[in-house]
């Protein structure tokens, strides 16, 4: 601290501009934000372990173990968990263990590939909508209202009616029901952007119209689509449960978690290591993804952040 | 004259991720009975926050770390629910800055209002009907019957605020808070706002608080005015002498740009944007947007000097070594 | 008011013709006649049985005839039992399956409306955090996993009550208990987000600084505001409420209309499939009717 002296009342001269750069030099772009704040959530975090570690296992747990998902041993059925059978047997003697990790691969298997089939549709039906405009856009966003309306999961189950059991079916038939609100983001982005599109096309004489709005488009809408997939990945393997629960998943020997517990479901009095293991399983992997899913809406939109 | 409020070094800090933002640093003024205040500073720099600290509104991640708010000899801060809620609307009320938000968009005008009736001044809902016809004449409101039928969303903006203040002054409180109560309405309600703002002084013993950024409405009302910089009390004292002896630069700056004063003479903005409250400069607040800066600006930061009576700044060039040279 | 009404119920009608169209377009798309696939019929009872379903004639006579029966109240006949109409089906499955779904509805709501202004009081607290991770978890489990586990505790190991069937009131408490946990859970979240969002708004510090009491703030003043997202929900809650009921049903074996749908996708039961599915999406159009009448009649911001 100086001394109050006469020489230190000497005007000095600072260039405005640079003070200001020197004295706020903290600023952090948008992203570094948000992904600060996921990675402060906790929960969140605990998701993203959850989910690496169910990876993991689900790819290398295969080769590791020496029993595979279909090898029946009947003088080994129904047995409890042990060294040998962590999960126990099921009535045909396989292995329960084995059996959840294959089922927790479709659970993530379907998760995946239909979120990607929705973010597809919904980004071209979206993209398209807002890009046209008019009365197709008008017309596009009339159908999408429509289907808002009608209760989609019967619809899902009406499709595996028709298409029949099968994994690739499931993935379409999920895939293509959840987009719209993909669909509807991408397409409110598109128009804001239209908008200032027209100064910036103006300016450079109307030259890269495409490139300046999908350069735009992307970051812009990233956030929210980002949030909607991840609120899409546990829907879409719910979804898949409840299919292969009511008999409509993917045909035998493959089984989904949904599959393990229905055919267990009898046994439970007797032995209810065969429902209760898948069910811990279903529950753990829709429980992280619905964790990076609350965590990835907290750091987009911080308004109810702990 | 007696006094009514007295705020002693209040210091409020929010507490978020990024970390604790001091929007309000130590201020500290009083209010007399029956005489009007202004608050005047630009958005951000804490008078908002000054206000619901008064009112005991601070809600987390906010919290009032220090300081002191006397109210006719009670400390406020360390006042527990139930008492405060006596104070509030009975003796401490407040206006706020966009009156249409302001109001609950569920339920009708006069729901509103006589429920503040009923419950303050323990009447029944019919007495508290005829009140309210009182007071929204009173503000100006020519049909208070149909007014009270109407939903918020249904009213003007100019509208919403006259039936605030309607509700703000129905129980006859001693201080009234006017939160930017002009800001967000269109020219015409202003000046009706204002004028009614002012007759308030002259009908009743009720002391204001009037919290503006525009040093114009603030020179019209208010017997005293304090200038508020990123969270602290840059200079106050009577209207006249601040107005017309304004001694820091940022109180000139504020005076030069608004229009009405100036009358004819061009603009003058200040320059640069409000500092950061998350890291503030070393030395004095201002002094990156001051265009007369001294070294010792920025080092230290000066305290609040006495200009004459009633009158303060907190600038260095008022230094007795500064006007030596 | 009319206006508003008629507006809905035309909008509605449309939507209930672009389902029944949905529905069967899918139906009829599945290759080959549904008598085909199983058993190797000879060719003349296959013809004599398409005939008597009408199956024999063009796709629009088809489709026009189905449409007009449907608003008759007739929804045809089933493939797999003999003379049972679909219609006969739903009467005695339905009222099973809306006793379920009416009581789920009024539970997840009585828990999770508490749960959520609690929640959203105590925002930041111990208890919300808890609250958070209550729902959060509930939120993740699928009803045939919250179904087992309860079997597996309150029957197989307390005995506290049935696993199965319908009728008395302890029946009723598992399958009712498991269908609420996710929609439960959904509306404490829901109303949590929103009451916090509420008690930021303006008009909430200003009826705090009128010095009103807090249970005027909260009930008066925030609830109603709150729980407007609550209701306009009501409609999406109902149909996981009902997809939800056939696994539930399927476990309890109660005897629902969500207990023959599946059987009727297992058996590849077409006009069922169909009958219920247009059943289920008309009511499901017609709560949301009522809801959006409901929020109109609440809040005067929307146009009537």
């Amino acid at each position: 601290m100086p001394k109050i002296t006469k020489a230190i009342f000497q005007n000095v001269e600072i260039p405005q501009m640079d003070c200001q750069i020197l004295r706020n030099h903290k600023v952090k772009s948008y992203w570094a934000v948000v992904f600060q704040r996921f990675k402060k959530n906790k929960p969140a975090m605990l998701g993203v372990y959850l989910i690496l570690l169910i990876v993991i296992m689900v790819v290398f747990g295969p080769v590791l173990s020496h029993h595979s998902y279909s090898d029946q041993n009947l003088s080994a059925a129904n047995l409890p968990p042990s060294p040998g059978y962590w999960f126990g047997t099921d009535h045909l003697g396989r292995d329960v263990f084995i059996r959840v990790l294959y089922g927790a691969r479709i659970s993530l298997a379907v998760g995946f590939f239909s979120s990607i089939i929705n973010l597809t549709i919904g980004v071209v039906y979206g993209g398209v909508s807002g890009l046209i405009g008019g009365w197709v856009d008008n017309l596009m966003m009339r159908i999408v209202e429509m289907i808002y309306a009608i209760p989609l999961t019967l619809y899902v189950i009406l499709l595996m009616v028709v298409f029949d059991a099968g994994l690739k079916n499931v993935f379409i038939a999920i895939g293509i029901v959840y987009w719209l609100e993909t669909a509807r983001i991408v397409r409110g982005q598109v128009i804001s952007l239209k908008e200032r599109d027209y100064v910036v096309a103006a300016r450079s004489m109307g030259a890269g119209r495409f490139h300046i709005l999908f350069k735009h488009l992307i970051p812009n809408c990233i956030g929210p689509v980002m949030v909607t997939m991840s609120f899409n990945i546990p829907a879409a393997i719910f979804t898949e449960a409840f299919l292969s629960f009511i008999g409509l998943g993917v045909s035998a020997p493959m089984a989904s978690l949904g599959t393990l517990v229905n055919d267990a479901l009898l046994s439970i009095w007797s032995y209810p290591w065969q429902v209760l293991f898948p069910s811990a399983a279903i529950t753990v992997i829709i429980l992280a993804f619905n964790l990076i899913g609350d965590g990835l809406k907290d750091a987009f939109d911080p308004r109810y952040y702990q | 004259m007696e006094q009514l409020l007295k705020v002693e070094n209040l210091k409020v800090s929010f507490f978020t991720d990024e970390g604790e933002i001091r929007a309000v640093d130590g201020i500290s003024f009083d209010i007399e009975k029956g005489s009007v205040t202004a608050i005047v500073g630009e958005s951000g720099c804490g008078k908002t926050v000054t206000a619901l600290a008064i009112m005991g509104l601070i809600q987390p991640p906010g919290k009032i770390i220090d300081g002191s708010i006397m109210y006719q000899g009670k400390e406020l801060i360390k006042m527990n629910e139930a008492e405060y809620r006596k104070i509030r609307g009975a003796e401490i009320t407040m206006m706020f800055q966009n009156p249409k938000a302001a109001l609950n968009p569920l339920l009708t005008v006069g729901k509103q209002l006589t429920e503040v009736i009923c419950y303050h001044k323990k009447v029944n809902r019919l007495e508290a009907k005829r009140q309210g016809y009182k007071q929204l004449r009173r503000v100006g409101i020519s049909e208070p019957e149909r007014v009270m039928r109407c939903y918020p969303h249904e009213l003007s903006g100019g509208m919403a605020q006259k039936v605030m203040m309607a509700i703000a002054l129905s129980c006859n409180p001693k201080l009234l808070i006017a939160d930017e109560p002009t800001s967000s309405i269109d020219v015409i309600s202003q000046a009706v706002i204002l004028e009614m703002l002012k007759n308030l002084k002259s009908q009743t013993e009720i002391s204001v608080l009037i919290i503006t950024h525009d040093i114009t409405a603030a020179s019209i009302l208010a017997d005293k005015i304090i200038v508020i910089y990123a969270g602290k009390v840059v200079e106050s004292g009577n209207k006249e002498r601040v107005l017309n002896n304004p001694q820091h630069p940022y109180t000139r700056g504020l005076l030069n740009s608004a229009a009405l004063i100036k009358k004819g003479k061009h603009l003058e903005p200040i320059k640069g944007n409000p500092v950061n409250c998350l890291n503030l400069p070393k030395g004095c607040r201002f002094s990156p947007r001051c265009s007369q800066v001294m070294k010792i600006c920025l080092e230290r930061e000066p305290i609040l000097f006495d200009v004459k009576e009633n009158h303060k700044a907190a600038c260095w060039s008022i230094h007795p070594f500064k006007t030596e040279t | 008011m009319l206006n508003f009404v008629i507006k809905r119920t035309v909008s509605m009608i449309v939507v209930i013709l672009f389902i029944v169209t949905l529905t069967f377009v899918l139906m009829h798309a599945i290759p080959g006649s549904p008598f085909t696939d199983k058993k190797k019929l000879p060719e003349s009872i296959r013809k004599n049985i398409e005939k008597r379903y009408h199956l024999d004639e063009p796709f629009l006579k088809q489709y026009c005839d189905y449409i007009l029966n449907m608003f008759k109240g007739d929804l045809g006949l089933s493939l797999r039992y003999e003379g049972r109409r679909v219609n006969d089906i739903i009467k005695k499955g339905f009222p099973v399956s809306a006793t379920l779904g009416l009581l789920s509805i009024f539970f997840s709501l009585m828990t999770g409306i508490p749960l959520g202004i609690l929640s959203a009081i105590k925002h930041r607290m111990w208890i919300d955090r808890f609250i958070l991770v209550l729902t959060t978890f509930a939120a993740s489990v699928p009803g045939f996993v919250s179904a087992t586990v309860l079997i597996y505790f309150f029957s197989v190991k307390l005995g506290w009550f049935p696993a199965a069937l319908w009728g008395s009131p302890s029946q009723m408490v598992l399958p009712v208990l498991a269908l609420s946990l996710y929609p439960g859970a959904l509306i404490a979240r829901l109303m949590r987000n929103s009451m916090v969002d509420v008690l930021s708004q303006d008009y909430i510090s200003v009826v705090r600084a009128w010095g009103l009491p807090c249970y005027a703030v909260i009930w008066k003043h925030a609830f109603k505001n709150a729980v407007l997202p609550i209701i306009t929900h009501l409609g999406p809650m109902s149909a996981g409420i009902l997809t939800g009921s056939f696994v539930i049903e399927k476990i309890f074996a109660l005897p629902g209309l969500g207990q023959h749908f599946v059987t009727s996708i297992i058996n590849r039961d077409y006009t069922v499939i169909m009958g219920v599915t247009v059943f289920y999406s008309v009511l499901l159009v017609l709560m949301n009717f009522l809801v959006d009448m409901v929020c109109c009649f609440i809040d005067p911001r929307v146009k009537m």
